[in-house]
């Protein structure tokens, strides 16, 4: 059974217009995946919908074969659907031990808790270097790795991860995609949404491509970017030769 | 063809500007021109400096370095009103109206003749209240002139600043992505509204995602990445270069 069904999902702000125009897809149980597709596509909603951030206004969110339309974040949560946002999110001027603790709320005994950061800290070295440092005072890098972190802390079945490289340097972003690819190893299934197509695609198997609030086309991720569509989606669709 | 471009005027150009945030070089040494009555779309992707270009063009951010020249005059570190009384004026990505004026009044509120008037007395013009209302016209939302701007829908709002934008009777329009969160009725509205003031001789400068918008409405595009201009060309050029496409996946 799929791990995650998102079915002719509808979904927009407010009384705004509809972001997702009926998105499906299907998501396995430890497949890596990356939705890419130009500004506006959707990419980020369709996570904040999953995440239940956005209450779809039409379709159905499946997961592991159960409706879950309507629930709240943290009821995703529990259900083992963790959401990394776009910005970290850490809180600045707690401890990153506190950052982290703060991820683990759901977890009542101490002793897992304790179990569970010691894997973060061996997954993130550097973060236990700087266990007792106030999280606004890391730099974005390890604040992306504290996000990521409290996301391992949970264990979940699948972690969505909105732009794991936004503001990040090239070198350091390539250190958190590595990381993602070790969420994949070790049996987390994962979700990226990646501006940078290139190296979003080159870090999981899956490829999903989005435009205009619906799924265009989907494929192993090494062939997504040879797919003639890509430049249609990115620089606009061939036109009819002007007249001269 | 390139001789009769010649002939034509510069009526924007950005020389060499760059400025930094912080420790992010937003715009770095970028240049380029905007002919005098085209319509020239900035791209590029997310983090490219397009709006940073913008805000220094509009006079909201100084540069580190560089000059803006509009119509021939150096218009570098001017204050925005100066600009805009220059006869640049802009939209905002985000939509920015006073919800508790009404349309009307929002429509007069960044208008030229303010000053010693307005503090005296509080009422419109004759002459701006008609102007005002023929242009809510032209955008076809005068029936909502008495309503508070807050009561307007997100489309309607865009139209209101689209058209106060022209109660300054602007030569250079810059818009900063017209068509984000527009449905697709609204966008050819908005971009025929463009193309008619085009034609009569308003040069637009317009910053959008939407490619099929910017392909199908600018005579020119310049691309920018990384703070820095990547390629300019005709929308079919741009449109078949690779480097634009490798900008836009991240491959750099």
């Amino acid at each position: 059974m799929a791990l995650l069904e998102v079915n002719g999902v509808v979904a927009g702000y407010g009384v705004g217009p509809d972001i997702l125009t009926g998105v499906t897809l299907t998501i396995e149980e430890r497949g890596s995946y990356c939705i890419v597709g130009p500004n506006g596509a959707g990419k980020s909603t369709l996570l904040r919908t999953v995440a239940g951030i956005l209450k779809p206004r039409a379709g159905e969110i499946r997961l592991n074969g159960v409706t879950m339309n309507g629930s709240r974040p943290d009821q995703m949560l529990a259900a083992g659907v963790c959401f990394v946002t776009q910005d970290a999110s850490i809180f600045p001027t707690m401890t990153v031990r506190e950052n982290l603790a703060m991820g683990g709320y759901l977890i009542k005994d101490r002793a897992l808790l304790r179990e569970r950061m010691d894997l973060v800290y061996e997954t993130f070295p550097a973060l236990a270097e700087r266990k007792g440092q106030n999280a606004g005072n890391l730099s974005g890098g390890e604040q992306q790795m504290v996000s990521l972190g409290r996301a391992l802390l949970v264990e979940p079945k699948l972690v969505m991860i909105d732009e794991p490289s936004l503001g990040l340097a090239p070198m350091i972003a390539d250190q958190i995609f590595e990381k993602i690819r070790d969420f994949a190893d070790i049996g987390i299934t994962v979700v990226l949404v990646e501006q940078n197509a290139v190296k979003g695609l080159e870090s999981v198997d899956w490829g999903f491509v989005l435009d205009l609030g619906s799924l265009e086309f989907e494929g192993p991720a090494d062939g997504i970017l040879a797919d003639p569509r890509i430049r249609e989606l990115y620089l606009g669709k061939q036109l009819a030769p002007r007249e001269k | 063809m390139e001789r009769e471009e010649q002939l034509v005027a510069d009526l924007l150009e950005v020389r060499e500007i760059s400025k930094a945030y912080g420790g992010v070089q937003a715009v770095d040494r970028c240049s380029f021109t905007v002919k005098e009555g085209s319509i020239t779309g900035l791209i590029g992707p997310n983090g490219a400096g397009k709006t940073t270009a913008f805000d220094i063009i509009s006079g909201i951010v100084t540069p580190d370095e560089g000059t803006v020249w509009f119509d021939g005059i150096d218009v570098t570190g001017w204050m925005p009103h100066r600009v805009t009384r220059r006869g640049v004026n802009r939209t905002f990505q985000i939509t920015r109206t006073l919800g508790d004026l009404t349309v009307l009044e929002n429509m007069v509120v960044g208008s030229p003749s303010e000053g010693w008037r307005g503090l005296i007395g509080s009422r419109i013009l004759r002459v701006e209240e008609d102007r005002a209302m023929e242009l809510l016209r032209f955008v076809g939302i005068d029936q909502l002139a008495a309503a508070p701007a807050e009561s307007l829908s997100y489309g309607q709002k865009k139209l209101l600043e689209f058209a106060s934008v022209l109660m300054t009777e602007p030569n250079l329009i810059m818009l900063d992505e017209p068509a984000s969160g527009v449905n697709p009725a609204l966008m050819e509205r908005i971009l025929d509204h463009i193309r008619q003031l085009n034609s009569s001789g308003i040069t637009f400068l317009i910053v959008e995602h939407n490619m099929d918008v910017v392909m199908s409405v600018c005579s020119s595009i310049v691309v920018m990445a990384h703070g820095e201009v990547l390629s300019k060309g005709t929308p079919e050029a741009i449109r078949e270069d690779d480097t634009v496409l490798d900008a836009y996946l991240g491959r750099v």
